[in-house]
């Protein structure tokens, strides 16, 4: 079996980016900030709950939220009966099910007391994230990492998900996206009545970069593909909607 | 099964540090779950100030 590093770093190559960098990007950058399995520091904490991605593409905002006193919690996508994401609504509820699955697993074993969730929803996730704010009272606020919810395709899935309720909708959302991306659409957030949307634009950032990618993009140029813009990166408000 | 992957406060022992290999490998294991419904199969991670 060839071993899950090998296959990671040969898929990124393919993709153009340098190997050379590549590989002392991983000599030199190889710690983080985590450590398995330590003796949890018992008090009560906000709790983020992130949805979609890897432990790998959230591992530095897992890692920075943690140092601030928020419980993380991610679980890796999968489909309902395959391994295979399923990309409809029936992906949506197995995405919020396994999330609250992980929520009170982990309230059971860290013996925790939540009192608040904040919701980080990246692509797919960003309305996953809505579908479960709006059936769960202790949700606060979401963050949506260029969710579909910016997209036709996200209010699309929203409108025909049984659980949807626009009136449930009170807390505010954050969508950070890329304005020159053209599959973007911003019409769904008119419709959200009862809440405050905060509207990022950042320009050039791609949608693979809201992760650790886009980190080490910085150390690795062209980390996916000569395509990929990779200039600024500067984040700017783009629109404001209260 | 479904892998939890969980980043808290905690205090520092003398635990190894994970390394970025370490999250790659992990990813691996995330895939080798192969259909949702999670059981209690939960890794933790942790971060200290």
């Amino acid at each position: 079996m060839i071993p899950r590093v090998s296959i990671f770093l040969n898929n990124l190559i393919n993709g153009g980016a340098d190997s050379l960098m590549l590989v002392s990007f991983f000599k030199e950058q190889n710690k983080t900030k985590a450590f398995h399995k330590a003796t949890f520091l018992k008090k009560e904490y906000p709790v983020v709950l992130m949805m979609h991605g890897s432990a790998f593409q959230y591992l530095l905002l897992g890692q920075f939220l943690a140092s601030h006193g928020i419980v993380v919690i991610h679980v890796p996508y999968k489909g309902y009966l395959q391994n295979q994401f399923d990309v409809n609504t029936v992906g949506m509820e197995t995405q919020i099910r396994d999330i609250e699955f992980a929520l009170f697993s982990t309230i059971k074993k860290l013996d925790l007391s939540v009192k608040s969730i904040g919701l980080v929803g990246y692509s797919f996730g960003g309305q996953s994230a809505v579908g479960l704010a709006v059936r769960n009272p202790l949700v606060k606020g979401i963050v949506s990492l260029d969710g579909g919810i910016g997209s036709d395709f996200g209010p699309y899935l929203l409108e025909h998900f049984p659980f949807f309720n626009l009136e449930k909708l009170t807390m505010p959302i954050m969508h950070l996206y890329n304005p020159h991306d053209k599959g973007g659409n911003l019409n769904w957030f008119d419709k959200t009545i009862y809440n405050h949307n905060y509207l990022i634009g950042l320009d050039h950032m791609e949608h693979d970069f809201f992760g650790t990618f886009g980190w080490m993009d910085r150390h690795v140029p062209h980390l996916l593909g000569k395509s990929y813009s990779r200039v600024g990166h500067t984040p700017r408000l783009y629109r404001k909607q209260v | 099964m479904i892998q939890v992957n969980v980043w808290y406060p905690a205090i520092l022992k003398s635990e190894p540090v994970f390394t970025f290999k370490n999250y790659i490998e992990l990813e691996g294991k995330e895939d080798q779950k192969n259909i949702s419904k999670a059981q209690n199969d939960s890794t933790s991670l942790h971060f200290f100030k």
